[in-house]
């Protein structure tokens, strides 16, 4: 439960979301346990056996582009074999999650092993200066795993939904089911909210749905700044990045992909992140009011070397023939951890937060905060953590002592 | 604080003919879905081309998204978003979306794949935001 007594709580007007793409929390953020042994990042001796058995150590050698090229696997098969290493559960009805499957997994796709390699391999704090100086200036997430140990789409439903319906593959549609949207609620509510995508040509995954019965939810990237220029943010907002390289429809100038997806060039998600930043940052009429999420939607199939925990069952089952497994999934595991960061001058700085979340944390922190008792939702959102009562400093931090992006 | 500085990336990172990861075939594929629901008049304002490059999939994009936000809210419930107005785009009388509902309950069909061997088509449609250049 938000705890509305904090100071932080009792000012703040707008919670935004900026939800990228498919990087796990060690690939981007491993290095800091260098400088701050409390982020639970890479020691720099952990590793993965390739295909010939030969142990692979984890190296900060990651490049911005091109060298996760084929798009590492994450389909749900792929990801059961990063995480548990190969083991099925017939070999071993009480197998346990050991992270050792990931050079193999990368490995089937193009049967090179010297490639294979690079999956292991993270950034060093300087090439990402936005999201390390993020997270160490504000307060990083520990344990936020994907909500499913798949890809994108069902993952990001449980942003939007607290739930995937059952689904662990990209094949989602959600109409009329039993749990009403974030979005619904809160407009039901009373209270103001958009998802913003980056523009028409790369507009919303997963909600098509929303996106045709209810346009009048979503804006652009460019109405998100708008907004925040007016002093008229929502309540709640949700932004996504752009998924392709196009041409401006305008023929303007050439609009680089932002969402960090393999292959794509991930100093332009950088850029994206500080502009989303820097638009609430330096207006001083939401600064003091606005807490910002940053966080990734699954892990792409890059290495983190924390096991997903048990969690509370979904309610539904992904029988054999969806999950491409021997097995059928209960929603009882997360999937691969996440980078995530709390962003807001009421966050102490180079905090750490320990305790575990997921993206249904997401509606289940905007339900507490803006509607309250609200029973209908999925059983993991119910028991899914909640993040505002981070924003627990007595004081806002002097604006000087929050930092600034100039973007190239 | 120093201000951090965020560099940009080099202009050859840009490829708008890199080929569409999964990803975006499955947004691509949902929005198909959604077309085969849609009114002849209305799928013919629809480019048809093959979707194999992000270019490509971004012209069908912009032109699904850009006919859901100038005629799906006729038919739609308003939303309380009351802090931004969009611009109202001017639309024939006759071009009114027919609701797709049905194609989110269970037991429809899956999503159709994108015809293939035709031409791009640029949207019709101008878009009427865009976000940051390069």
């Amino acid at each position: 439960m938000t705890d509305k007594t904090l100071p932080g709580i009792q000012g703040l007007q707008h919670v935004v979301v900026l939800m990228m793409e498919n990087r796990s929390f060690d690939h981007m953020l491993g290095a800091l346990h260098t400088t701050n042994p409390a982020i639970d990042g890479l020691i720099g001796t952990e590793t993965n056996p390739d295909s010939t058995s030969v142990p692979v150590t984890v190296s900060p050698t990651a490049e911005f582009q091109s060298q996760l090229d084929p798009d590492p696997d994450h389909h749900f098969p792929a990801v059961d074999l990063q995480i548990f290493g190969g083991v099925t559960t017939a070999q071993d009805p009480n197998r346990a999650p050991n992270m050792q499957g990931f050079v193999k997994s990368y490995f089937n796709q193009q049967h090179n092993i010297a490639h294979s390699h690079n999956i292991l391999n993270y950034f060093t704090p300087d090439k990402l200066p936005v999201l390390t100086g993020l997270a160490t200036e504000f307060a990083v997430f520990n344990r936020w795993f994907a909500s499913i140990p798949g890809p994108t789409l069902c993952n990001r439903a449980f942003a939007h939904y607290g739930t995937s319906f059952g689904q662990v593959s990209m094949d989602v549609f959600y109409w009329n089911k039993q749990y009403k949207s974030i979005y619904e609620r809160v407009v039901a509510a009373g209270h103001t909210t958009r998802l913003y995508y980056f523009d028409e040509a790369s507009s919303s995954l997963e909600v098509v749905n929303l996106l045709q019965n209810q346009p009048s939810l979503f804006g652009t990237f460019q109405d998100f700044l708008d907004a925040c220029s007016r002093n008229q943010l929502p309540d709640y907002c949700f932004i996504e990045p752009n998924y392709t390289d196009h041409d401006a429809p305008d023929g303007s100038g050439e609009l680089i992909a932002s969402d960090q997806h393999p292959d794509h060039d991930v100093r332009a998600g950088e850029q994206f992140i500080a502009t989303v930043y820097n638009a609430i940052r330096n207006n001083p009429k939401l600064w003091p009011n606005t807490a910002i999420l940053m966080v990734y939607d699954e892990h792409g199939g890059i290495y983190d070397h924390v096991p997903p925990p048990a969690c509370m069952p979904d309610g539904f089952v992904a029988q054999p023939s969806a999950t491409g497994t021997p097995d059928p999934f209960h929603f009882d595991r997360l999937g691969v951890r996440v980078p995530a960061i709390l962003i807001s001058p009421w966050v102490a700085r180079g905090s750490v937060i320990n305790e575990t979340f997921e993206h249904a944390s997401i509606p289940a922190t905007i339900t507490d905060y803006l509607i309250g008792d609200y029973p209908t939702r999925s059983p993991r959102e119910i028991a899914a953590n909640t993040f505002l009562n981070y924003l627990n400093l007595p004081a806002m931090r002097a604006d000087a002592d929050c930092p600034t992006f100039t973007i190239d | 604080m120093e201000p951090i500085r965020v560099p940009r990336p080099p202009s050859q990172a840009f490829n708008k003919n890199r080929r569409i990861s999964d990803l975006i075939r499955a947004q691509t594929n949902h929005l198909k879905h959604v077309e085969q629901k849609l009114s002849p008049s209305l799928r013919q304002q629809i480019p048809q081309h093959a979707i194999v490059t992000e270019a490509d999939a971004a012209s069908y994009i912009a032109a699904m998204t850009h006919l859901f936000q100038t005629q799906g809210a006729a038919s739609a419930p308003p939303a309380a978003v009351r802090s931004i107005r969009r611009q109202p785009i001017p639309i024939r009388s006759e071009q009114v979306l027919q609701l797709a509902a049905s194609a989110e309950q269970e037991g429809a069909p899956p999503p159709g794949k994108a015809p293939a061997g035709k031409p791009p088509i640029k949207p019709k449609s101008k878009p009427s935001s865009k976000g940051k250049k390069r």
